[in-house]
């Protein structure tokens, strides 16, 4: 694969966000991951772990984190404005037409079957990454941890507190 | 101060405790917004966060739609980039120094460490938005077909999301 330049990162990020309905941390994987092969799955995963510790929303903290590994500070500004100014647009668009919107009886019903099915995108590309990343049972149980603390909604300070130094103590080279 | 610096100021300082996204801060946004500044109402302020989930995009997208309510254009500058840009700044910052020391293994350590929580906390994040939107069992089976499609690569995901609308269109 040929490392993508800004112009393909911007466009990237952008179907990352303008299709990111009930959440863009799906698309991002599948995007980066599947369609596009920017980067394997540890290496997407190394990237989302990163974004997790660090304040900002994560997709724009990888998107920063992805568009310089490729490009550069112009593949940071690529992607961060491919991410940003599609949905922005919509967005405007949208508060513009609320009233519009209030009226259409079927909307609520709509957009809780897209919040189930992105759940559901969500839930599948965990199982894709499950297999891909194929951890050792260790590792499996600090992931089965995050999850079920989180599920649990501990804050995820306390969880990234506990179990990241728990991840890279168990990560350390040993001889 | 004018009101468009006030949001910059308001904004700004947040966007460095915004770990884990603009949910975990919502409660101090509205705090600031509408106690202590007065600049919207409760309602507005959970308008534009509805509207934001609602669209497309990363869901921080409804601070620049909170400034533009509170001032317009520039408001919502202001807003948004007081939200992104010091956590951008930051993120380049780190970026930078990770790949500069990319060999250490402390840095290689930590980056693998990570793994497990990033696939810990993603399907955490499926379960805790399918759970607080599903009651009833027709919306846990959009939930569990959509999940095994994306598992076994059956559907394209915006075919899934398309399927998830119609049905709920027509079911609920």
């Amino acid at each position: 694969m040929n490392a993508p330049g800004p112009r393909e990162i911007f466009l990237g990020f952008a179907r990352i966000g303008l299709l990111g309905f009930g959440g863009v941390a799906a698309w991002a994987r599948h995007v980066i991951v599947e369609e596009r092969r920017w980067l394997t799955e540890r290496e997407y995963a190394e990237t989302a772990g990163l974004a997790q510790v660090l304040p900002g929303p994560n997709i724009g903290t990888a998107a920063i984190f992805i568009g310089r590994h490729f490009a550069g500070w112009r593949g940071a500004v690529a992607a961060t404005a491919g991410l940003y100014v599609g949905p922005l647009v919509v967005l405007l668009v949208l508060a513009g037409m609320q009233d519009v919107l209030a009226s259409w009886e079927r909307l609520p019903a709509l957009m809780k079957g897209l919040a189930l099915a992105a759940a559901g995108l969500l839930i599948g590309a965990g199982l894709r990454m499950l297999k891909n990343l194929s951890l050792s049972w260790p590792f499996l149980l600090v992931a089965a941890a995050a999850c079920a603390a989180a599920a649990l909604r501990m804050p995820l300070w306390q969880i990234l507190l506990v179990l990241a130094p728990l991840g890279m103590w168990m990560a350390w080279p040993r001889r | 101060m004018s009101t468009v610096l006030l949001l910059f100021a308001i904004f700004a300082p947040l966007s460095l405790l915004a770990v884990g996204g603009l949910i975990p801060l919502l409660p101090e946004i509205q705090r600031q917004l509408v106690v202590e500044h007065g600049l919207m109402t409760a309602r507005e302020f959970a308008e534009a966060f509805a509207l934001a989930q609602a669209a497309p995009g990363p869901n921080i997208l409804s601070v620049g739609l909170m400034g533009l309510r509170i001032a317009g254009p520039f408001g919502l500058v202001a807003a948004l980039g007081g939200m992104l840009l010091p956590a951008a700044l930051l993120a380049w910052l780190v970026g930078g120094w990770l790949s500069r020391n990319a060999e250490r293994p402390a840095v290689k350590a930590f980056r693998e460490g990570l793994v497990p929580l990033a696939l810990g906390l993603f399907v955490a994040g499926g379960g805790l938005l399918a759970s607080s939107v599903a009651e009833g069992s027709i919306a846990w089976a959009i939930v569990a077909a959509s999940s095994v499609a994306i598992w076994r690569g059956w559907l394209h995901p915006l075919l899934v999301l398309g399927l998830g609308a119609a049905s709920g269109a027509l079911l609920f």
